[in-house]
């Protein structure tokens, strides 16, 4: 390799940084360099390095678009699954809705067009009967949609401020709500009332109210008004009961709504209190209701910072409990996280 | 040769829209069956083959897609014309049920119990024809 004795070095200098180094050997002439050839070799090492400083940002840059590219596929995947979750819902919604309406229209129409003229009172009152429950039916679904997405958008909770509550009172007019339904299905609806009066809790009575009446209503809807039952060699035909119940627990207050009904598949009982539950396939979507009972139930006990579970068992029934906290434990960890605070703020904070 | 009255089967899960189509079909002079579930209505295709099938895509714990898929395999039901009624308003079922072989894709609250008369009518005379 041949050597080379340098003659002449010039900086690249960009933003007071040293980057590199033009270095430049004996001009074959063999010629001293002139100032003329400084004044050249300075524009040109100055437009180097401003060429390199600019090159390195343009990779720097790149990488930067890269990354950003990168978080903007992951957003968009994102707001596609959102948008799918976002369509089925409303394919769902408004087929649930719908079905209600089919009738309320068929056979409004076909009263107007005459159909209806000369059949017995008896059997058009069947007609107007339907009209009805499809009525009734129809402002249910509406209101279900309406809370999940209330929820969906808002989450409830309570606060220091949320009333106190007899939980007993809330109960009973979810039976009492419930009592019409009951009877047209021809079921026992049982309100056990507890002995001894019971704590009172934090909460929204109309959101509990909801939530108990929902709990009420699936069972009444999964519960046969008859069932034959094995006993001994013989069957036996028992009716369809659901019981309410409530009571103190040690870890707080504790209501039961129990069925003698279809029951619940064990891997169903999970995903239950999904929206829609099992309605990921058209084939298992509630054709009867909102499909949001539970969802709903689940936000408002959830706001409660109480917990809701079931237990069931195929072709027994299912028994759905509900735990909320006594309002004076709630109470006790708020105080407790305020002593925390000023515990903290004595030895580490701003005095 | 054969029965006066076309015989027409609804498979569809709620009993007030069973109850309404039954009166407006009965009343236009048709012999009108009904089943509540996918199991009921193809063992009634199959021993009662109906001229036509009116069939709901939500039935309770199955998929009208599925009835219909065992309809068009067996023998017996196959040729029977199939009229998809529902609710539901999905591209991809309707386009699933077309590939199925139905001959048309119902929304029920768009369509009065007199013009599905109507429709069946329609059907059943262009399948004589044949």
């Amino acid at each position: 390799m041949k050597r080379i004795e340098a003659s002449l070095c010039l900086p690249l200098i960009i933003k007071n940084k040293l980057i590199g180094i033009i270095v430049l050997g004996e001009k074959i002439s063999k010629d001293a360099y002139t100032k003329e050839d400084f004044d050249l070799l300075a524009t040109l090492s100055n437009q180097a390095s401003v060429a390199i400083e600019n090159a390195s940002l343009y990779n720097n840059m790149e990488e930067i678009v890269d990354s950003q590219t990168k978080d903007i596929k992951d957003k968009n995947i994102r707001l596609e699954k959102l948008l799918k979750v976002q369509s089925e819902f409303l394919d769902i919604s408004s087929h649930q809705l719908r079905t209600p309406v089919s009738v309320i229209k068929g056979v409004t129409t076909m009263m107007l067009e005459g159909d209806m003229d000369n059949l017995p009172k008896e059997k058009k009152n069947k007609f107007l009967q339907a009209i009805a429950d499809k009525s009734v039916k129809l402002e249910n679904i509406i209101n279900d949609i309406l809370s999940a997405s209330e929820f969906d958008s808002a989450k409830f909770a309570i606060k220091a401020n949320t009333p106190q509550i007899p939980i007993e009172k809330v109960i009973e007019d979810a039976v009492k709500s419930s009592k019409l339904e009951a009877e047209q299905r021809n079921i026992d609806l049982i309100w056990q009332k507890p002995l001894k009066p019971l704590p009172e809790i934090r909460g929204e009575s109309r959101y509990l109210e909801q939530a108990v009446g929902n709990l009420i209503s699936n069972a009444l809807k999964y519960t046969p008004s008859t069932k034959m039952v094995k006993e001994a060699r013989a069957q036996r035909e028992i009716k369809g009961v659901v019981k309410v119940e409530v009571s103190k627990d040690k870890d707080g207050i504790l209501v039961k709504v129990s069925d003698n009904g279809i029951g619940i598949p064990q891997d169903e009982v999970k995903k239950l209190f999904a929206k829609f539950a099992r309605a990921s396939n058209a084939t298992a979507m509630y054709t009867d209701g909102s499909g949001l009972g539970l969802f709903i139930v689940k936000e408002i006990i959830d706001g409660h910072k109480g917990k809701v579970w079931v237990e069931s068992e195929i072709d027994k029934g299912s028994t759905f409990y509900i735990l909320l906290p006594v309002a004076g434990k709630v109470d006790a960890i708020g105080s407790i996280i305020k002593e925390e605070v000023k515990v903290y703020n004595r030895y580490y904070g701003k005095k | 040769m054969g029965k006066n009255k076309s015989r027409i089967l609804l498979i569809e899960d709620d009993q007030d829209q069973i109850n309404m189509y039954q009166f407006k079909f009965e009343k236009e002079g048709f012999e009108f069956l009904a089943a509540r579930n996918g199991k009921d209505g193809l063992n009634m295709a199959k021993t009662l083959r109906p001229d036509l099938i009116l069939l709901d895509l939500v039935l309770i714990n199955e998929n009208g897609i599925e009835v219909m898929e065992k309809l068009k395999a067996l023998p017996e039901t196959k040729t029977i014309p199939v009229i998809i009624l529902t609710n539901l308003a999905k591209k991809t079922m309707k386009e699933r049920s077309k590939e199925l072989g139905s001959v048309d894709f119902i929304i029920k609250t768009q369509i009065s119990p007199a013009d599905l008369v109507k429709r069946v009518k329609a059907v059943l005379e262009k399948n004589i024809k044949i």
